[in-house]
C-alpha cells in the first residue's frame, strides 16, 4: 500500500511537471509570424481614344474566401526594349482593386510589338508579395454606323498591324454589341470576325434621349490574347423620349398635390382657425363683461 | 365683499410658494443654467465645425436628437391627451394633476422641436419649409400640426390659469414684486366669476378639450407616419401610429407618477397628491404595459416570421449581445413587464415602488426609440458601400449628450420658473367640487 501511494504521488508530481514545463516553454517561444499568401489578378482594356486601363486585383485567401486586400501599394509595370520600365504605382481599394490609366500616346511596344504589362505587390508584415504578367497583343477596331433603306446597321473592323505597318485582319473572334443605359450596357446582340469584320442590325425600339441620341458599344471581350478592346459611337438611333409629363393627373409625386389632400388639408387648417378666433372671442367676451362688473363695483 | 375663509386658505397654503425663492431654489436655478451653458457651447461647437462632431453620417442620418424629439413631442401629446380626457369627463380626483400635465404638454412642444433644428445641417434654409412647402410631404404636415397643437396647448395652459390669475390677483397679502401684481391683473382679463364670464370660460376650455384630443392623436401619427412611410426594416409598418400614441400615452403616465412624487416631497402636498391618484395612474400604467407588450409582440412576431433578409438581420442585431441585445432586453423587460410586476403584485406596491418603476419605464421608452431609429439605419436594404467603422456604427458624441441633457434641464427649468407664477395644483378648479358656475367674487365694499 505504501509502494502505492509513493508511486500514485510520483506519477501525478510528474505529469504536474510535465505540464508545467509544458505551459512555460509553450509561454518563453517566440510567436510564430505566419504571412498570408496573396495573389494578384491584371485585366487590361483598350477604349476608343486609344487609352488603356490596367486594372489589378490584389487578393488573399483567408478562411477559406479570397478577400480584397485594401491599401496596399501595387507596381505596374511595362516591358520596353527589354526592360521593365515603371508606368505607375496606386493603392488597393476596398475591394483589393487598384486602376491605373495609360495614356494612348505612351510607347509600350517592345522588339515583339507586344504588350507586356507586369504588376507587382512587395508584401509587408502581413502578406507576402505577389506579381503577375499579362502579355497582350495590340489590335486597332473601327466602328462604323450605316441606314440603308431604313435598315441600321453596326459594322466593325478588327485588325493588327505588323512591323512594315501591314494590317492583318482577326478571325474567329467574338464580338458584342451594347448600348449604354443609366445603369450599365444593353447588349443589342453579338457575332465573330470573320476576315475583320463583324456587323448587326440595330433594333429599332430602342428608346435614345430627347433627341433620339444613344451611344453603342462594341467589344471584344476577355480575350486571352487581345484583353478587352471597346469602342464607342454616339448616333440618333434611339427613340426620343420626352421628360415632359404634360398635362398628367395630379398624383403624390408630381409638382402640385391632389385635390383631396388639398382640400383635406384646408378643411382642417379652417376649422382650427375658426377656433383660434372663437377662442379669441371669448377671451373679448371675458375682458368686456370683467370691465362691466369691474364698473359696478365701483 | 371678502372671499371666504374656505377658498381663502387654499390659495393661501400655495402662495408661500409663490413668494421670494430661497437659495436652494437660487441653487437648483444655478445647477440647471450650467447645463444649458454647455448646451449652447456644444451648439456653438457644432455650428462650427458642422455635423461632423456628432455620431450622424450618410448612413445614420439621425440620431439622439431625433430620439429625444419624439420622445418630448410623446410626452407632450401625452400631457395634452390625458389633461383633456381629465377635464371632459370631469375626473374628480384627476383635477390636482391637471396643471402638471399640461405644463408637460406645453413645455415639451416647446422644447421637442429644437432637436428638429440640431438635426438639420443648413439652419438657415430653415424658412424653405415654408416657402417650398410640399403638402403632399409628411413633414409639413408634421410641421403645421405641431404648430398648431402648440397654439392650443399654449391657449389651453392659459385659459386654465386664468381663474387662479383673477385669485392672486385679488389677494392683497401675497408678498410678490409689484411687476407680478400687475402681470396677474394683466392674465386675469378682468375675470370676476360672474355667470357670463364662467360661460363664456367653460366653453372655451371644452372646445380646446374637445379639439385638442384629435390633434393631439393626428400630430403623433403623423409623426409615426413619417417613419412608417420609409421603405426600411423595422419601419415600414401599418401598427406604427397607434404604437407610437400607445407608447407616448405610457410614458406621459410614467412622467406624471415622477413629478407628482417630486411636487409631494418637495412642496409637501400629501394632502392633495395623495397615495390614491399613486394607485390609481400605477394601474393605468398596467393598462399600458399590457398593451404595450401586445404591440411590440406583434410587431416583431410578423417582422421575424415572413424571414426577409434585412428585417432578419435587424432582429438579430437585437437578440445579439454584441450589438443591442442589451439594450433590447432592459428596454423590453422593463416597459412590457416591470410595471405588471412592481404594480401588479400588491405585496410590492408602493408610492416609492411605483415611482422608481416609472422613471424606469421613461428611460426604458426612450431606450425603445433609440432602437427604432439607429439599428434600422444601420442595416439599410442597399448594403452600406463605405465600411468606415463611424460610417457604419452610430455612436453618439459629447455634443450630442450635452444637448440632451440641455434639453432636460431647460425641461426642469421651466417647470421650476411656471410654478413661481401660479400653484401647480389649479386651485380653482379644486374649489369648484359641482362643476356649476358659482361666484365667489364679491363686490369690493
Amino acid at each position: 500500500m505504501g509502494f502505492q501511494q509513493i508511486n500514485k504521488t510520483l506519477i501525478i508530481t510528474v505529469l504536474l511537471l510535465h505540464t508545467a514545463i509544458k505551459i512555460i516553454s509553450a509561454a518563453e517561444e517566440e510567436p510564430t509570424l505566419e504571412l498570408y499568401k496573396t495573389k494578384l489578378g491584371l485585366n487590361y482594356t483598350k477604349k476608343t481614344s486609344g487609352d488603356k486601363i490596367l486594372m489589378a486585383r490584389l487578393t488573399s485567401r483567408v478562411e477559406r474566401k479570397w478577400i480584397g486586400i485594401k491599401n496596399a501599394e501595387v507596381y505596374f509595370y511595362a516591358q520596353v526594349d527589354t526592360t521593365d520600365t515603371l508606368l505607375g504605382k496606386t493603392k488597393t481599394d476596398d475591394n483589393g482593386e487598384s486602376v491605373l490609366h495609360i495614356s494612348a500616346s505612351r510607347i509600350l511596344k517592345n522588339y515583339s510589338d507586344d504588350f507586356i504589362f507586369k504588376v507587382k505587390f512587395e508584401g509587408n508584415e502581413t502578406y507576402t508579395g505577389a506579381e503577375k504578367e499579362l502579355k497582350i497583343r495590340n489590335v486597332e477596331m473601327i466602328i462604323s454606323l450605316s441606314e440603308v433603306d431604313s435598315i441600321k446597321t453596326v459594322n466593325i473592323e478588327v485588325y493588327e498591324t505588323d512591323s512594315i505597318s501591314e494590317k492583318l485582319p482577326l478571325e474567329d473572334v467574338d464580338v458584342y454589341f451594347y448600348v449604354t443605359r443609366l445603369f450599365g450596357l444593353l447588349k443589342i446582340g453579338e457575332g465573330w470576325l470573320i476576315n475583320g469584320k463583324s456587323s448587326i442590325e440595330f433594333p429599332n425600339d430602342l428608346p435614345g434621349d430627347t433627341t433620339g441620341n444613344l451611344t453603342i458599344v462594341a467589344r471584344i471581350e476577355d480575350n486571352e490574347v487581345y484583353g478587352n478592346v471597346e469602342v464607342r459611337e454616339n448616333i440618333d438611333w434611339g427613340i426620343a423620349i420626352s421628360h415632359n409629363p404634360g398635362n398628367t393627373a395630379r398624383e403624390l409625386w408630381t409638382r402640385t398635390a391632389p385635390l383631396w389632400m388639398i382640400i383635406s388639408l384646408v378643411s382642417l387648417l379652417s376649422f382650427a382657425w375658426i377656433i383660434y378666433i372663437m377662442l379669441f372671442y371669448n377671451m373679448y367676451r371675458i375682458r368686456k363683461t370683467g370691465s362691466i362688473s369691474n364698473n359696478n363695483i365701483d | 365683499m371678502k372671499p371666504d375663509n374656505k377658498n381663502k386658505n387654499l390659495i393661501n397654503e400655495f402662495t408661500p410658494f409663490l413668494e421670494r425663492p430661497d437659495k436652494v431654489w437660487f441653487l437648483k436655478i444655478s445647477v440647471l443654467f450650467l447645463f444649458i451653458a454647455i448646451g449652447f457651447y456644444a451648439f456653438y461647437v457644432q455650428v462650427k465645425k458642422g455635423h461632423i462632431v456628432t455620431g450622424m453620417r450618410d448612413h445614420v442620418v439621425w440620431g439622439i436628437y431625433i430620439i429625444n424629439f419624439i420622445f418630448f413631442l410623446g410626452l407632450s401629446y401625452a400631457g395634452a391627451l390625458i389633461s383633456c380626457i381629465f377635464h371632459l369627463a370631469r375626473i374628480q380626483w384627476g383635477k390636482p394633476l391637471m396643471r402638471m400635465l399640461e405644463m408637460t404638454a406645453t413645455i415639451s412642444l416647446v422644447i421637442a422641436p429644437v432637436y428638429i433644428l440640431l438635426c438639420i445641417g443648413r439652419v438657415d434654409r430653415l424658412h424653405h419649409l415654408l416657402i417650398y412647402a410640399r403638402i403632399q410631404s409628411p413633414i409639413t404636415w408634421d410641421v403645421i400640426a405641431i404648430v398648431t397643437d402648440l397654439f392650443f396647448c399654449f391657449v389651453f395652459l392659459y385659459f386654465t390659469h386664468i381663474r387662479d390669475f383673477a385669485r392672486l390677483r385679488d389677494l392683497p397679502e401675497i408678498k410678490v414684486s409689484r411687476w407680478r401684481k400687475r402681470l396677474y391683473r394683466f392674465l386675469a382679463l378682468g375675470y370676476r366669476n360672474t355667470p357670463e364670464q364662467a360661460k363664456y370660460l367653460n366653453q372655451a376650455l371644452d372646445i380646446m378639450a374637445a379639439i385638442i384630443i384629435p390633434t393631439s392623436i393626428i400630430a403623433y401619427s403623423l409623426l409615426a407616419w413619417l417613419f412608417g412611410m420609409n421603405l426600411r426594416p423595422g419601419w415600414h409598418s401599418s401598427i406604427f401610429a397607434p404604437y407610437f400614441v400607445l407608447t407616448a400615452v405610457y410614458s406621459g403616465i410614467a412622467l406624471l407618477i415622477v413629478i407628482m412624487w417630486i411636487y409631494r416631497k418637495v412642496y409637501n402636498l400629501e394632502k392633495y397628491i395623495t397615495i390614491e391618484h399613486f394607485y390609481y395612474l400605477g394601474f393605468v400604467l398596467i393598462i399600458l404595459d399590457l398593451f404595450y407588450g401586445y404591440f411590440t409582440f406583434s410587431e416583431y412576431i410578423t417582422e421575424w416570421y415572413n424571414s426577409q433578409k434585412t428585417p432578419t438581420l435587424l432582429l438579430y442585431k437585437f437578440f445579439n449581445f454584441s450589438e443591442y441585445g442589451g439594450l433590447f432586453i432592459f428596454s423590453n423587460f422593463i416597459a412590457a413587464f416591470l410595471p405588471l410586476i412592481i404594480i401588479g403584485i400588491p405585496w410590492f406596491r408602493s408610492v416609492k415602488s411605483i415611482t422608481i418603476t416609472s422613471a424606469l419605464v421613461i428611460v426604458a421608452l426612450w431606450i425603445k426609440r433609440y432602437l427604432i431609429i439607429v439599428p434600422t439605419l444601420e442595416t439599410p436594404y442597399i448594403p452600406i458601400q463605405d465600411n468606415r467603422a463611424e460610417w457604419v456604427h452610430y455612436s453618439a458624441t459629447w455634443v450630442e449628450w450635452a444637448l440632451t441633457l440641455a434639453g432636460i434641464a431647460t425641461f426642469i427649468l421651466f417647470f421650476i420658473f411656471s410654478s413661481k407664477i401660479a400653484p401647480i395644483i389649479p386651485v380653482s378648479a379644486m374649489e369648484d367640487k359641482t362643476k356649476k358656475i358659482k361666484i365667489f367674487y364679491h363686490k369690493k365694499n
